[in-house]
């Protein structure tokens, strides 16, 4: 009798341990599969720079790592997950509630392209003129494709096809899985921004200064836009409208199926921020010291916040929050 | 070059009329873009360090010299200047004329500091195999204990069953 109720309460026992491991591990599921990721440079394909996601009101840090390098490299934030470059050349990936390094890959060169992480996949270029895809969870290296320059433009993917730009004047459109070549599109200059995609079209700046719109089936030339300046900046698509900036200091707003102007406004320096456009409206960051919110159908300037510093971070909105990181000298 | 002086901030402005709500100096230059995400910000900075914000402390894993959060900005004078052409701190100046660019490695020999052999088939994240492999030991952890239980509380009433029948007709045979 004694010993069946020593064993009973042993099972019991047993039984409360089994349900905590089963709601930790849900509470851990849910925590993890929430869908305000961050998956890529500004969001996602169409460069939205809008997460769905609460944010904190307060400057507490939750933990801090330390790389080798500097780091100008955007983070992506996928399953729990942090995925960042470096200037030390090394692409690291953290856990995003610790700050735990999980695993990291030693590329030979500075790493300021920032990761795009899509279906367990990180995709990444860095300035060994390499673009790379690796493994989410462990980091191992499933392909690279070896461009003839610096790879600082961040990889975007969209339909099983991953589109980045390099130095060697290219932009180029490989298979997710495979890393084949599909193809690729030669401008006059560097490619240092990050192509948008949007319905079916890879929208693009260089160096050129030209700003560009292909089909992202073939790479075909669609429209051109010539803008008399360098085209660092990366695009957004919003609306029927593609929206970026130039190192002349303009912002401009482009139809997006023919890129015919719909309005270019003017600050006093370069725009090498990439805007953000949420709900109607264009924010984005000058090196006149200014972060503008900008009416998006008409360019119009809704505010504006001056801060003494160049602005080269490209704005973040979430919970009615920007987050902006300027550059001081 | 960073003599302290090269501070970054990273800010948090209203979406809607640009007032500042915080702010947060880092060791170095912000040219790293922010991701917000599970409810937390995260942002590199050229101090090396990538930041992590949140509404709740959990620990700092690599404890870090790191300035103090300041709630006013104190950067030091600013001289603006184009910055295509004369930010010559940073290595990285985009001059496309002036191609800086590093040879690229052959192809074949990046260190293959991480570990693994190339698969084409991706397994899925290892978080999710975890927790999945959790939840399915829970949920036999706890039929087995359920079927012990059973088992051990079915024993005594068999046996006590069993012997009813005859003290039932003992009893009846009494009557």
């Amino acid at each position: 009798m004694r010993k069946t109720s020593v064993l009973l309460a042993v099972f019991i026992l047993e039984l409360l341990t089994s349900l905590l491991i089963g709601l930790s591990t849900g509470l851990y599921v849910s925590a993890s599969s929430s869908g305000d990721d961050w998956p890529m440079f500004h969001h996602d394909m169409t460069h939205s720079g809008y997460s769905a996601s609460t944010a904190p009101n307060t400057n507490q840090t939750l933990w801090t790592y330390k790389t080798g390098g500097e780091v100008y490299s955007s983070p992506a934030v996928a399953n729990g997950k942090v995925y960042m470059g470096s200037g030390d050349g090394v692409v690291y990936c953290l856990d995003a509630y610790m700050g735990g390094l999980i695993w990291n890959y030693t590329t030979h060169g500075g790493v300021e392209s920032s990761p795009a992480v899509v279906e367990g996949r990180v995709f990444v270029g860095s300035n060994d003129g390499n673009v790379y895809c690796f493994d989410a969870s462990i980091g191992s290296k499933l392909w690279n494709y070896t461009t003839g320059n610096n790879v600082a433009s961040s990889p975007v993917v969209a339909n099983g096809r991953v589109y980045v730009g390099s130095h060697d004047h290219n932009v180029y459109c490989f298979d997710a899985s495979s890393g084949a070549k599909i193809w690729n599109y030669t401008t006059n200059s560097w490619v240092s921004s990050s192509p948008a995609v949007a319905d079916g079209k890879v929208y693009v700046g260089s160096a050129d200064r030209n700003f560009y719109c292909l089909d992202g089936s073939n790479g075909a030339l669609l429209w051109q836009y010539p803008t008399g300046n360098w085209v660092e900046s990366s695009p957004a698509v919003d609306n029927g409208r593609v929206c970026f900036g130039t190192d002349g200091g303009y912002v401009y707003a482009l139809n997006a199926s023919d890129g015919a102007l719909i309005w270019q406004f003017g600050t006093i320096f370069s725009v090498l921020s990439s805007p953000a456009l949420v709900n109607g409206n264009v924010y984005v960051g000058s090196n006149d010291n200014n972060i503008y919110c900008l009416n998006g159908s008409s360019g119009a300037v809704l505010w504006k916040y001056d801060r003494g510093h160049w602005i080269m971070s490209s704005p973040a909105v979430a919970d009615g929050k920007i987050y902006e990181g300027p550059v001081c000298a | 070059m960073r003599i302290g002086t090269n501070t970054g901030s990273l800010y948090a402005l209203n979406a809607s009329n640009g007032n500042m709500i915080w702010n947060y100096t880092t060791g170095g230059l912000i040219e790293s873009s922010t991701a917000v995400a599970g409810g937390n910000v995260y942002v590199g900075s050229d101090d090396g360090n990538v930041y992590a914000f949140g509404p709740s402390s959990v620990t700092t894993l690599t404890p870090t010299t790191m300035p103090s959060p300041s709630p006013t900005s104190s950067e030091p004078p600013f001289t603006p200047a184009l910055p295509s052409q004369s930010s010559s701190s940073s290595s990285r100046s985009p001059t496309p004329t002036a191609s800086p660019f590093e040879k690229p490695s052959p192809m074949t020999s990046p260190s293959e500091k991480a570990t693994g052999t190339p698969n084409p088939i991706q397994p899925p994240a290892m978080s999710q195999e975890v927790v999945y492999g959790a939840v399915f030991a829970a949920v036999a952890a706890i039929t087995i204990a359920l079927i012990f239980v059973v088992r051990r509380r079915q024993q005594p009433r068999l046996s006590s069953t069993a012997t009813s029948p005859s003290d039932g007709s003992t009893g009846s045979s009494g009557l």
